[in-house]
């Protein structure tokens, strides 16, 4: 359509004026709206299209049609770069930028990507007649038909296709069909929801709940022209009486299915997935759409989310989330916070452990390297703690405080002290509302993760009475595996035996920054005080 | 561009709009009447077990701190709106009013955000529950406070074997008292207390009572399945009354077309979220409210913009909202304000 923004690669990296710019790779409504709000608020951006883009499966509302909709949406992208693709570009970090090789062999720099890969339905169990349809926006009304909309069979349906799938079956009850709507669970999760329910109602549709029991489906007659089933269900409303119902078709209602998620964008977003496999659009430190991997954005299906005011709300939320990412990064860029001395062995440990993908190997014919993007990185520690050679120097890294704070001390004020090393985002903020007891040292921390075994067992050298090391909770690790990586030091360090004629007094464990009364009261059972 | 953008409320919503801004260079004012920031969820504990459940709770100390930090963003607790001059293209001015005082402050407006949040539904009008009335009964505000204070001996009172039941929908779907609609927070918070209170006393057994479970979002499926796993008893059923007979609770359920009674030592009312009682400063802009008494936004898809121009709406006080979705409406009010601003659209 237009012109690649900027085809001339700077290999030294950006300098602060040119314009951000972001590259929007995927399709369907949240990579239009997200491409769109970025655009509005002054970013470059180059929209990377798959025409194919999985099924759009929103919640489609009474007043909206998702195609019409897209279609009004699209035509306000008259800045944006739109290059049609069939493949993903190839995506790599250079020098705290992103770099992408299209298809028609083009190549670009970015400083953020924002995925919106889209996703697939969950197929029809196999258990239902082969005949039975999957509920996606192409199912419009089905006039003058017996319809059973199937929800919850097996698996939960996502309420947000749910009350679609209860619009459509108004609207075929409306126009002389008959439906009839069989869950375990009514879909309400909108302020309109229940409203949409009552007027289906009104509209003839009728619902039946059903409950551990599933309903029972059979196709009837031998497979001949037209189709017809038999529904079998007990009504756990009606006292568990059997409702028995012929009708033309079946239609599914699933909810979106993790599996199908594009390997690109796994691989773009470095697998960073939750617990049933879905892309993690947001965590819990108020980022919508950033994942682990810096610089990365997701929105849209891939996250789960399939309502479309919810999408939209997130596509534009990510939007501004990653222009003042960008901005940060930007800043970062010219700092010189993170830098790999010459004492680096090249054991590419830092490299494997870095969360945030800012330290990228540079192949080389002699002598790769480990090259550090300050633009990419979190200041966490991590690879600091665990680089053999101290070759990674770290502004944020708390070793130089913690010697710092104990030459401050005399060896018999030492020898009472507990050294409490908590993680600035969560011990390290209630840190600051409560008063420490007297025996116990306190430090922030940038991540629980940046407790080295060398801090550790350099403090109680030094003659500490111990050490306690405070993260955050599993699974809200800023750094993904910070608090993992501090619990099996502190496990590992109990097993180390005596020292100095005792076994040494290490403890751990999580907190979150609301947590200021369990942390006191965790607090106060390690150091062995009674509570005030 | 260096007039501040002034946002009523410091909940998470309203946090998280001047964040945002203040993240792309923008300069805001908070003005929350309370004498601290946070909102609701201030109050709300965490919901962790062995991990993080994703309550999205401590997004809050996160927020503030950022609020407190910046220094793009001027927090005034403590004081409220008085009024504001509109002009066509957008408010003029803001006047400040501390409260408890006289004292007033006129502020130049590039933009006004409304984000004065929810009130919790008080269950006190549905007398047959009993909150307030009998011992046993708690809501889930109150146990989201004892548990923050580390207190959960309140509930429990040492006993050890406790049944708990959770009612769902206490003061939501509920057309009798004005509030036809789903909270859409408390089936994945309920689910998540239930968790964490087996956790903390695993001899405790759980029932839960629901009209339909509803899950979306982050974790959501996760959350049924623990609950599954864990054991809690999911059951279909709408609660009617509950009584005292010694020392436990008698709760009938209307259950698959059945009244049932059924013992329990401990319930715990799921309340919804309902709008803010009726505030002047909407009343002062003309701002509409919808049929619930939440503030109107311009159209469905486009649910940070009122029918003012300038004027922008974040978080609860558009509709019940959990803090995932909370905190999307609010960076999508950031982002269009921004469009708006570099549009020129507000002079
Ligand atoms: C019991 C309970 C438990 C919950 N638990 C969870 C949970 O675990 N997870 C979850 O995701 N969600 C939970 N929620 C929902 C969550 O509380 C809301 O999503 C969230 O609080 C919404 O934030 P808000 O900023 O919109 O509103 P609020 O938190 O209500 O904040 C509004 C702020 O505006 C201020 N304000 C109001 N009017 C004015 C005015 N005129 N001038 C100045 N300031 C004003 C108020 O003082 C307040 O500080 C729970 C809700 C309840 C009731
Ligand atoms: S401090 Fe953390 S984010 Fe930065 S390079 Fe090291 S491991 Fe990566
Ligand atoms: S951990 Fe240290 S020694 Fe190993 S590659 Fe990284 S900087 Fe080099
Ligand atoms: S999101 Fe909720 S459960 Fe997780 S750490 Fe924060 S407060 Fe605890
Ligand atoms: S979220 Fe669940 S408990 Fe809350 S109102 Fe909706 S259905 Fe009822």
């Amino acid at each position: 359509m237009i012109l690649r923004h900027s085809t001339e690669v700077n290999p030294t990296g950006q300098s602060a004026e040119t314009a951000q710019r972001v590259l929007v790779v995927g399709g369907g409504i949240p990579a239009v709206a997200a491409a769109q709000a970025l655009m509005e608020t002054g970013v470059q951006v180059t929209f990377a299209r798959f025409r194919d883009v999985a099924e759009h499966v929103y919640f489609d509302m009474p007043a909206v049609h998702v195609g019409d909709y897209l279609r009004d949406l699209s035509a306000e992208l008259d800045e944006v770069e739109i290059v049609d693709i069939t493949r993903a570009p190839v995506v790599w970090r250079d020098h705290g930028v992103f770099r992408a090789t299209f298809e028609d062999g083009t190549e670009s720099a970015y400083d953020c990507l924002l995925l919106a890969p889209g996703i697939s339905l969950r197929p029809i169990p196999l258990d239902l007649p082969v005949e039975t349809e999957l509920f996606t926006s192409r199912i419009k009304a089905l006039p003058g038909q017996q319809v059973l909309f199937l929800m919850d069979y097996k698996e939960l349906t996502h309420p947000a296709l749910g009350m679609s799938a209860i619009r459509i079956a108004a609207e075929t009850a409306r126009n002389g069909g008959k439906a009839v709507v069989c869950f375990r669970h009514a879909p309400v999760l909108h302020v309109f929801g229940e409203a949409l329910y009552d007027s289906a109602r009104k509209d003839g549709v009728q619902f039946v709940r059903y409950g551990e029991e599933s309903p029972k489906v059979q196709r009837l007659g031998d497979g001949g022209n037209p189709a017809g089933f038999r529904l079998a269900v007990s009504d756990i409303i009606d006292s568990e009486n059997e409702f028995v119902w012929d009708c033309d078709r079946i239609v599914a209602v699933t909810g979106p299915d993790a599996s199908s998620i594009s390997e690109w964008a796994r691989t773009m977003a470095d697998g960073d997935l939750d617990e049933r496999g879905f892309m993690l659009s947001d965590n819990i430190h108020s980022n919508s759409g950033r994942s682990f991997a810096s610089g990365v954005f997701v929105v849209g299906e891939a996250t789960g989310n399939l309502d479309l005011i919810g999408c939209m709300a997130q596509a534009r939320a990510a939007a501004a989330q990653a222009e003042a990412w960008m901005r940060r990064s930007r800043l970062k860029r010219e700092d010189d916070f993170l830098s790999v001395s010459t004492a680096c062995v090249r054991c590419l440990t830092c490299y494997r452990v870095c969360p945030h993908s800012a330290l990228s190997l540079q192949p080389q014919v002699s002598r790769s390297r480990i090259e550090p993007s300050p633009s990419f990185c979190l200041e966490c520690g991590i690879c600091a703690s665990v680089c053999p050679s101290g070759a990674i120097s770290l502004r944020a890294y708390p070793e130089e405080s913690i010697a710092g704070l104990i030459k401050e001390l005399t060896p018999s004020e030492i020898s009472g002290l507990t050294f409490v090393f908590g993680c600035q985002r969560s011990a390290g903020i209630i840190a600051e509302s409560i008063d420490m007891p007297e025996n116990a040292r306190f430090l922030a921390v940038p991540c629980a993760g940046s407790v080295s075994d060398y801090i550790i067992w350099g403090v109680l050298a030094a003659g500490a009475r111990g050490v306690l090391v405070v993260g955050c909770h599993h699974g809200n690790c800023r750094s993904d595996s910070g608090t993992e990586l501090a619990a099996a030091r502190v496990e590992r360090g109990k097993g180390l035996g005596v020292f100095g004629g005792k076994p040494p007094r290490i403890g751990y464990f999580t907190i979150a920054p609301n947590e200021s009364a369990r942390f006191q009261r965790l607090l106060h059972e390690f150091l062995g005080n009674d509570l005030p | 561009m260096d007039k501040p953008i002034v946002v009523v409320g410091g909940g998470i919503a309203g946090l998280s709009v001047a964040g945002m801004l203040a993240g792309n260079g923008m300069r805001c004012i908070i003005v929350e009447r309370e004498a601290s920031l946070g909102g609701h969820v201030r109050d709300w504990a965490c919901m962790a077990t062995d991990k993080c459940l994703r309550c999205f709770c401590c997004s809050a100390e996160d927020l503030v701190g950022y609020a407190r930090s910046s220094d793009k963003i001027d927090v005034r607790t403590g004081w409220e709106l008085s009024s504001v001059s509109l002009s066509s293209g957008g408010p003029k001015q803001a006047v400040l009013k501390r409260i408890g005082s006289a004292e007033e402050k006129t502020e130049e407006a590039a933009a006004l955000v409304i984000a004065t949040g929810f009130e919790p539904y008080n269950p006190g009008e549905k007398i047959l529950l009993g909150h307030g009335r009998l011992d046993g009964v708690f809501t889930l505000a109150e146990m989201d406070s004892l548990l923050r204070r580390d207190m959960l001996s309140v509930f429990t009172r040492g006993r050890r074997g406790l049944r708990a039941a959770f009612f769902q929908c206490v003061g939501s779907r509920d057309a009798n008292s004005g509030a036809n609609y789903c909270s859409q927070y408390c089936c994945k918070a309920a689910l998540r207390m239930a968790l964490k209170l087996m956790h903390e006393s695993p001899d405790i057994s759980v029932t839960l009572f629901y009209i339909d479970i509803q899950l979306a979002g982050k974790y959501a499926g996760a959350l049924l399945k623990a609950a599954e796993d864990k054991g809690v008893r999911l059951q279909q059923g709408v609660p009617g009354e509950i009584t005292n007979s010694e020392d436990l609770l008698e709760v009938i359920v209307e259950s698959q077309g059945l009244n049932r009674k059924e013992p329990f030592d401990r319930v715990i009312l799921s309340i919804g979220e309902r709008p803010s009682p009726k505030q002047s400063v909407l009343d002062q802009l003309g701002l509409p409210a919808n049929e619930f008494g939440f503030v109107s936004s311009r159209d469905p898809l486009d649910n940070s913009r009122t029918a003012i121009p300038g004027v922008y709406v974040a978080g609860t006080c558009s509709g019940p909202k959990d803090i995932e979705t909370t905190l999307e409406h609010a960076g999508q009010t950031a982002e269009v304000i921004m469009a708006d601003l570099r549009k020129g659209a507000l002079r």
